[in-house]
């Protein structure tokens, strides 16, 4: 399974099966295409750190808007 | 290692009257009951009413559970407090608790654990009875938490309650009462909840009034995560403790701090939410209090049986963790 599709499966735990994979482009935006509040998005960090062995500091988690900009930064942090 | 059975004898709890419903607060800070709601999982929280003090919170609850373990007050030989929203900075307010309820001479103190508190004093509690310093220690969880939420922050005041949980401990035969323990903190993230003013560090004073830090404040997110990894891995951390598996305990009671923040922690781990307590929509996160008096509910609710064994993990400031796995002993058996 890739990268993407791992992220996918997260972010459908997460809503709690209210959205699809189709709608998890790397365009879409956590918030105001998919409608994770704030707690969901802390949710799904935890669930990205669990699953991908990595650790996103507050920081980071907070530049990170975008399905695309959560798979860029696992991909980079667990490449590097 | 416990070596003398000590576990729960009876159960107490009180909630003040006066009702701050999701509707009132909606009004006030601009958003919708259904958004309180969704985010939290509290639809009301109980609020003490003016002059109302921690201690008489915890002296009703106490009451109830010195009677359901048909306990005399001359059989405690300490009382444990724990609570964040003492009556007085000095002296504790287990000692007013003492003094109400006709307690001889007694070890009287409050733990400062916030959320984590009832779990540490049941651990503390269980030891003075397993060593045998005394026959029975009364442990109270009680929080005033609506004098500390700031009227100003939505954040806060949406969770927070006022209540009390208590129960009698004493010896149980081996096998039953607290069978395994787990509790820590992380001291270097302390910040993460905080009520900035009335320490040591930050007196009281009009600046620190005109600023508002006589209130709590919290970041969400860190909090959320702490509890949301904390939750599950003391948990199981406790039931390997025990040489027990997941499928052996029939209840967890966790810290009712947010709904979101239990049914995260639980999907996590794929732990059962059939077997999760939650109780917290008419009530409201209550911290100390929380997990006393949702074990209270539990129980009378016919949920606990003899024999059956429970989880139960605080989790908040400090930040801190404690976990404590139980297996009820019913007095009738």
């Amino acid at each position: 399974m890739s990268t993407m599709e791992k992220l996918q499966q997260l972010v459908v735990k997460v809503s709690k099966g209210r959205l699809s994979e189709a709608v998890l482009t790397p365009e879409a935006r956590l918030n105001e295409d998919l409608g994770l509040d704030s707690l969901a998005q802390s949710e799904l960090i935890v669930l990205v750190e669990d699953t991908f062995a990595i650790t996103v500091g507050l920081e980071e988690a907070a530049k990170v808007t975008t399905i695309g900009g959560i798979l860029a930064f696992v991909e980079g942090t667990v490449v590097s | 290692m416990i070596t003398i059975g000590a576990g729960i004898l009876g159960t107490g709890a009180y909630l003040p009257d006066n009702v701050l419903s999701n509707q009132e607060l909606a009004e006030h800070f601009g958003v919708t009951t259904d958004w309180i709601y969704e985010r939290t999982g509290i639809h009301n929280r109980r609020i003490v009413a003016p002059g109302q003090a921690c201690s008489d919170l915890a002296i009703a609850a106490a009451r109830q559970a010195l009677t359901a373990s048909g306990t005399t007050p001359d059989e405690i030989g300490m009382v444990i407090m724990a609570t964040s929203t003492a009556d007085y900075r000095m002296p504790a307010t287990a000692a007013i608790v003492q003094g109400a309820l006709g307690i001889p001479a007694a070890a009287c103190f409050d733990l400062s654990a916030a959320c984590s508190g009832f779990v540490y004093g049941l651990v503390v509690a269980c030891h003075a009875v397993s060593c045998g310093f005394c026959p029975k220690v009364l442990l109270i969880g009680a929080e005033v938490l609506s004098q500390v939420a700031s009227p100003a922050d939505c954040d806060s005041a949406i969770l927070f309650g006022d209540g009390a949980g208590a129960v009698v401990l004493g010896a149980v035969p081996d096998g039953y009462g607290l069978l395994a323990t787990d509790a820590g903190s992380i001291g270097s993230e302390h910040g993460a909840i905080v009520i900035p003013a009335g320490g040591s560090r930050l007196p009281a004073s009009p600046e620190a009034l005109a600023e508002q830090l006589q209130y709590v404040r919290m970041d969400g997110q860190q909090v959320f995560m702490f509890a949301m990894r904390v939750l599950g891995n003391s948990a199981m951390r406790v039931i390997q403790k025990a040489g027990l598996s997941l499928e052996d305990i029939d209840l967890f009671i966790p810290h009712q701090a947010n709904r979101r923040i239990i049914e995260a922690a639980a999907g996590r781990l794929d732990l059962p939410m059939d077997k999760i307590v939650i109780d917290l929509e008419q009530c409201g996160n209550t911290s100390a209090a929380s997990i006393p008096i949702a074990l209270h509910n539990v129980l009378h609710a016919g949920r606990i049986r003899h024999g059956d064994r429970l989880v139960l993990t605080g989790f908040g400031g400090g930040v801190s963790w404690g976990s404590a796995l139980v297996r009820w002993h019913s007095v009738e058996e």
